[in-house]
This record gives structure tokens, sequence and C-alpha cells, in this order.
């Protein structure tokens, strides 16, 4: 809009170049409006992004961020986490489980076109706010229900396994189980809350569309095929592009919650290691290199997957 | 003819995707539904039979000392202050 107005003013007077400030003169009314949110941005994100000096300094809370030396070499910290055995081991978690968290990303489309196929009435409002209620126990909750039903001793697992006539496994201690406990909860919590935007999409399809795939002899499942999954193409790859937007803010929470001795070599991820570094061993300059390292791959992701959907897709974020 | 049969007819195939769609839409409910209620009723029944296992369907030696336990300790009620605190002052802030 800005962008065609401005080369709309240039055609008239190629030598006037619209310069940010004429713009702003022309319609400050406007640019008013925009004021309150440019100062919150900036009080509360651009501004405390000097912070992130610290990761280049030798960082002491009493000499203050601007007031303490430059570490020597200025990549200390970050040379120190490449070198460090945990390096490999905490990208490796992160990325696996963020990764594997992605590629659950069309359940919550499969849901939404199940339900879209569901008769209007009692069954259907049952089934969404049945599938909705998970999405708001908290994680804590969450966490306590897990490691509840998936203890070998009591809970469900061990009672199923029992009855099987097999011992029940110690999944919460199990390195190698950690992943799909983490994900497939996830799953099994959010699936019904995140398939809301998609039914929000599939009702905003024109019905003719459906008439004329019916008088074509279109079966519902062809319906569904070559009218809702086209139809809610746009929206899908904007979840895509968010939700790789925090690939590597993976949520710290819950891993933090689920982690335990026993899967500590699967479940240590960048975020809980930060945590531990920075927070509870008080290291701040190592533990602000190692989250700056993750923020700048995340950063690149985001770009990268931004553009490839805007080539093939036509749909991106800007 | 009567009314009824001049509607479009579903197909074959139409018939088969809905009732395997219903016999999943009930699967995946009792799945979402069944965690949150054992939860419930666990917390009713005795913990020996949780503990053993028994507890399935219905709650098993029926008590309330889980809540009594609950409402002795102070920190319950100072947590739930803070949450509505922090709730409250940051949506309305």
């Amino acid at each position: 809009m800005k962008g065609s107005l401005s080369t709309r003013r240039t055609s008239f007077s190629p030598k006037k170049k619209s310069t940010l400030f004429r713009r702003v003169r022309r319609n400050w009314g406007l640019y008013l409006l925009l004021l309150p949110a440019l100062i919150l941005l900036i009080c509360f994100s651009y501004k405390p992004m000097y912070g992130v000096l610290i990761a280049f300094k030798n960082f002491r809370p009493a000499e203050g961020i601007m007031g303490s030396a430059w570490a020597d070499p200025w990549y200390k910290y970050l040379k120190k986490y490449f070198d460090s055995y945990q390096f490999i081991s905490t990208l490796k978690n992160t990325l696996t489980i963020t990764i594997y968290q992605l590629l659950t990303f069309p359940i919550p489309i499969i849901l939404a076109l199940g339900i879209n196929q569901l008769k209007e009435g009692r069954y259907k409002k049952v089934f969404q706010t049945v599938t909705y209620m998970p999405h708001f126990i908290s994680t804590v909750v969450m966490v306590g229900l897990l490691i509840l039903l998936l203890s070998p001793g009591s809970g469900l697992l061990g009672a199923i396994s029992k009855a099987l006539g097999f011992k029940a496994p110690n999944l919460m201690g199990n390195a190698g189980a950690f992943k799909h406990l983490y994900v497939w909860s996830d799953v099994w919590q959010h699936t019904g809350w995140d398939s809301i935007i998609y039914l929000a999409a599939l009702s905003g399809i024109d019905p003719s569309l459906y008439e004329a795939a019916t008088v074509d002899g279109a079966s519902k499942l062809q319906r569904m095929r070559y009218v809702d999954i086209p139809m809610l193409m746009p929206t899908a790859m904007i979840m895509l592009i968010m939700r790789v937007g925090n690939i590597m803010s993976l949520g710290f929470e819950k891993v933090y919650l689920m982690q335990n001795n026993l899967n500590i070599s699967a479940s240590e991820i960048i975020s809980t290691y930060v945590y531990k570094i920075g927070v509870i061993d008080t290291q701040y300059s190592y533990s602000a290199a190692i989250n700056l390292f993750s923020t700048v791959i995340n950063f690149i992701l985001l770009i990268s997957v931004n553009q490839i959907s805007k080539k093939l897709s036509d749909n991106s974020l800007w | 003819m009567n009314i009824k049969s001049q509607k479009i007819k579903k197909s074959k195939g139409d018939r088969a995707f809905e009732i395997v769609l219903y016999i999943l839409s009930a699967v995946l409910m009792l799945i979402v539904l069944y965690p949150l209620y054992f939860v419930v009723i666990a917390s009713f029944s005795d913990p020996a039979a949780v503990g053993s296992g028994k507890v399935w369907l219905i709650p098993k030696g029926v008590t309330l000392d889980g809540y009594k336990e609950l409402l002795r300790h102070s920190e319950i009620w100072i947590g739930y202050r803070n949450t509505i605190l922090y709730t409250f002052l940051g949506t309305v802030c």
C-alpha cells in the first residue's frame, strides 16, 4: 500500500524523492497512531537488545554491561561453546525434537478436515469440546499427568502391561523414548486447539465450490482432496512459517520439567542448558553466547523457509 | 416414490467414509478423555488401589484424603492468590 502510494507520487514528479520525512509529514495522523506501538517495541525489544553485548565481554554484574572488559578474543565464549562436549549433544537434541515436532504439523489439518465432515449437531459439538479440553491443562499439570500415567509401578501403563502380562517399561527414564513422549503428549494436548484456525479457514470456503464438485460427481473424499486441501494451503503455509520461527525456542518449561537423570542425554536442549549455565551457574557471558548462537540459527531458518514458501506458493510473512 | 428417496442417494464410498469417520472420531475422543478421567477417579480413590493398578473405570475405596491433604497446605493458597493476581494485573494493565 505504502509502496504503491509513493511510487505513484514519484511518477508525477520524478525529481522529488519520496523520503521518509516527507512521507511522515504527509500522513502524520497515521504515524501518530503507530507511535505507541513503536515506543513499546523500542523500549522492550530494541533497547534491551544491546545487552547481547555481554556475549562478547567478561561480564561482571558489579561493572555493568558497558563497564565490563571485552573478552579476549571477542569470540571466546562462542568458541568455548563450540569446543565443549555439550555442543553437539544439545544442538542435536534441540534439532531432533523440533524437527520431529514440525513433522506433526499436518495432524491439526487432518483433524479439522474430519471435524468439518461431521454432521452439525450435538455429537460434533461434544467432539470439538473434548478435543479442545487438554489445551487448558497447564504445562506443570500436564507433565505431572504424564509421570503419573506412565510410571511403571502404579499408573495406567503399569496396569495395562500387568494385564497383558509383561514388564512395564520405565518410559520417563528412557532416553530413547523422550522425544516421542514429548512430541506426542504435545500432539495430544494441542491438536484440537490448533485445528480451530483451519476450521475457520474451512468455514470460509464458498459453498458453491462443493455444489459444483458434487454435481460433477465428486465423492466426499474427492471433495476433501480437491476443494478443502487446496483452500487450506495458504493458511497452512503461514502457520508452518510461524512454527519454524520458534524452532529453536522449543518450549523450555516442558522439557525442563520432563528431565531427569536417566533421560538427560536426550533431554538436554539448548534452552535448558542456557538456563543451567546462566541462571544456576551464573556464567552470564557464556550463556548469552550460547543463546545468541541459537537465535542466529533460528533467524536464518525463518528467513529461508519464508523465502522458499514465497517461491513455491506465493505465501509469506513479509 | 416418496419424498425421502428423491434425495440424492449417498454412494457406497461416501457411506463407508462416514462410518470410518465416526468410528475414528469416537476412538479419538476416548483417547483424549480417558487420561483426564483417570486422573479424576484416581484423586478420589484409595492410594493403595491406584498403586496396584486396580482403579480402571470406577473409583475404588472412595476417600477425600487427597483433597484434605491439599487444603492443609498453605502454599497452595498463596500459589492461587499469586496466579490470580498475575493473571488479573497482566490482563488489565
